[in-house]
């Protein structure tokens, strides 16, 4: 019971890490039609600047509003100047932000070099009904809630609706008077600091490194297409079944079925439900 | 109008001609490095890379070969087969290099013993460890003859760490590492190896090497408690692997191959909780020269490299010189020759050849290679006990 309650528990964290990139993913592709390629590289840097915080003597968590704000401009500014000129293209746009990913990674080579680097834990583990509950990463999932509740209250409130209106109709806000571009560009760079704050989380459980990115993309990507493309509670649901779905097999079958049996689910769910988890039928593209 | 173009042309081609005279190698020996330099392995490709920009010098301070110094030529393998085929087609046609060093992964380097054999030219493989390359020149000796390996292969790998093992006076272990097709010959290695010590695997997965789930694995290790585990993983995973069982409470002391885990920095930063040791090529108490080597790699680069990719890298460019020095001249038959009969000492010790140009390393050979154990960050030598 006791390892039942350590597996499931380890799953429900991991899914959150996963749910935090996705949404950020999600939430592009939701507004924009662009699937970006680069989101993972973003959750690189959130990783490599927390380390860098760490090793002159800071906190991980205090790096967080840092990684944040650094990405939500950066992200900005690839929408603005990188992105927006070619975004009608979708083939090129998937290009742009794959080069944009392998640039970022060489850009973090340069920096910080190519060797592994690994910062320690701040907060200790603790017993709790017989399993140890890593604090820092209930600490980890409790920020990503926290900012996915503020991300969920956000599209409630007036600029959210302006935010929905442009996801479900650009056109049709831009007759309204929103301005569609900003919107685009604000979102795109809020989602590039979400990926971010997911590297700031996860940091101290990782060995951190310059393509560090492309698997957390390629999961969240997963996650999205499963949860329901553009659909933000979907890649929630989504990222938490897989966590603890990877755990069990991990346990019961063997690890190294865990992430084909992923795979797996992915298909099998979207089989039965083309468009995702929570995605709706018929839905425009 | 049409003559002073014709004698443009004209000098065109002979500034063509004369800039091609002008790079004509004025060096004793090009050597044409495959590397991951970018990617996933960039890590290791870069130690190789500094190491061998170390021993150059040190080379070329002590006279260089044949009395010209040595200049090394980098190609970047990125960890696919298909750059390093390239890369090594680049380094041999354009660059004109005499011999070629490299690559790190077992697919790269078999790509690029395809191409010293194409092309007849020497490939010295300081990192990769597939046996599958002492079979082939094993089995296609006339083809394959200009392919020697200083590194261990897998079975003297297993070697290597099954006498450790057994050593611990340990009868259960447990092996973890990455689905990958290394990982499993290494497995089964160890397996046969410690069979005859009466030692079994109470335990033994392979993880994604994608997205591993390793909370479950350390939650069913701790159930099997075995004397020790292996984890076989080089890679970034390892250090997650160790702070995952530590901080879930799995005391049993781990056994690395090294790689990542053989970094002070990252040794640092990794939770107390049981022994943690791992496999290195050398260390410090090794030798003389590899003690020599360590304190010039960390006085250059700021920190002690881990033992493995670095040193052998440097070892094999000092093996390859000293044939180079042997045979007087750069006679591609005469360097095999020399390097299947010859003896070379650098750091890891005495490198030979046996007949399947594999280096010899195992206990009363000339290489032994070393178990380190981290110690509050510290690095201390357990075996072989010197």
């Amino acid at each position: 019971m006791e390892q039942e309650l350590q597996l499931a528990l380890s799953g429900l964290l991991a899914g959150f890490t996963y749910a935090l990139v996705a949404v950020g993913l999600t939430l592009v592709f939701g507004i924009t039609r662009v699937v970006n390629l680069s989101h993972g590289a973003f959750f690189a840097l959130g990783a490599f600047v927390t380390c860098s915080v760490v090793q002159w003597g800071g906190r991980g968590f205090l790096a967080l509003p840092l990684v944040f704000v650094l990405s939500l401009l950066l992200g900005m500014g690839l929408e603005r100047w990188v992105i927006r000129p070619v975004r009608r293209h979708h083939a090129v746009v998937a290009i742009v932000t794959l080069a944009v990913a392998i640039f970022m990674e060489q850009i973090f080579q340069l920096v910080w070099g190519p060797d592994y680097q690994s910062i320690p834990r701040e907060l200790p583990l603790v017993g709790f009904m017989g399993t140890l509950v890593d604090l820092q990463q209930i600490a980890a999932a409790l920020v990503a809630v926290v900012l996915l509740l503020v991300l969920f209250g956000l599209l409630r409130t007036r600029i959210g609706m302006a935010v929905r209106l442009v996801a479900q109709d650009p056109e049709g806000a831009a007759l309204v008077g929103i301005d569609v571009p900003r919107v685009q560009t604000v979102v795109f760079g809020v989602a590039c600091g979400l990926a971010a704050v997911a590297g700031n989380l996860t940091a101290f459980a990782h060995s951190i490194y310059p393509a560090m990115g492309r698997v957390p993309l390629v999961m969240a990507l997963a996650v999205v297409i499963f949860g329901g493309l553009g659909n933000v509670h979907g890649a929630l649901v989504a990222g938490l079944i897989l966590g603890l779905v990877a755990s069990g097999v991990s346990f019961y079958v063997s690890p190294e079925w865990s992430y084909i049996t992923m795979l797996l689910v992915i298909a099998v769910g979207l089989l039965t439900r083309p468009s995702g988890l929570l995605g709706r039928v018929g839905r425009r593209d | 109008m049409r003559g002073r173009a014709v004698l443009a042309l004209v000098g065109l081609l002979a500034l063509f001609v004369l800039s091609g005279c002008a790079r004509a190698p004025e060096t004793g020996l090009r050597v044409g490095v495959l590397a991951p330099l970018t990617g996933p392995f960039a890590s290791q490709g870069q130690a190789m890379q500094q190491s061998l920009q170390l021993a150059a010098e040190e080379i070329n301070r002590a006279g260089g070969v044949l009395g010209r110094p040595v200049e090394l030529l980098f190609g970047d393998s990125k960890g696919t087969a298909d750059a390093t085929r390239s890369e090594a087609l680049r380094l041999i046609h354009k660059e004109k290099v005499n011999v070629l060093l490299g690559a790190y992964l077992s697919e790269e380097t078999m790509a690029a013993a395809e191409v010293a054999a194409e092309n007849r030219v020497l490939l010295m493989v300081p990192v990769a460890a597939t046996n599958e390359l002492n079979a082939r020149v094993a089995n296609e000796y006339e083809k394959y003859k200009y392919v020697f390996r200083t590194s261990y292969n897998i079975d003297q790998w297993a070697g290597l760490m099954g006498g450790f093992i057994a050593d611990m006076g340990v009868s259960r272990y447990a092996f973890v590492g990455p689905n990958i097709r290394w990982n499993r010959e290494l497995a089964q290695a160890l397996r046969d190896y410690l069979a005859s010590s009466g030692i079994a695997p109470v335990y033994e997965e392979f993880y994604s090497p994608k997205e591993p789930a390793l909370e479950p694995i350390v939650v069913a290790l701790k159930g099997k408690g075995p004397g020790v585990v292996v984890l076989g993983d080089p890679g970034q995973h390892a250090i997650n692997f160790v702070k995952k069982a530590r901080d879930l409470g799995l005391k049993a002391p781990l056994f690395s191959v090294g790689g990542a885990l053989g970094d002070e920095r990252v040794a640092r930063t990794l939770p107390a909780g049981g022994p943690l040791y791992f496999q290195a090529a050398a260390w410090d108490r090794t030798s003389e020269e590899a003690r020599r080597f360590f304190a010039a790699y960390r006085e250059r680069y700021g920190y002690h490299p881990v033992g493995y990719a670095d040193v052998l890298a440097r070892d094999t460019l000092f093996v390859l010189t000293q044939a180079v020095n042997k045979v007087g001249s750069l006679d591609v038959p005469r360097l095999i020759q020399t390097l299947e009969q010859g003896e070379f000492r650098a750091a890891c010790g005495v490198y030979r050849f046996d007949r399947s140009h594999q280096a010899r390393w195992g206990k009363g050979e000339g290489l032994q290679g070393m178990v380190v154990e981290w110690k509050d960050g510290r690095a201390e030598e357990r075996w072989p006990r010197i």
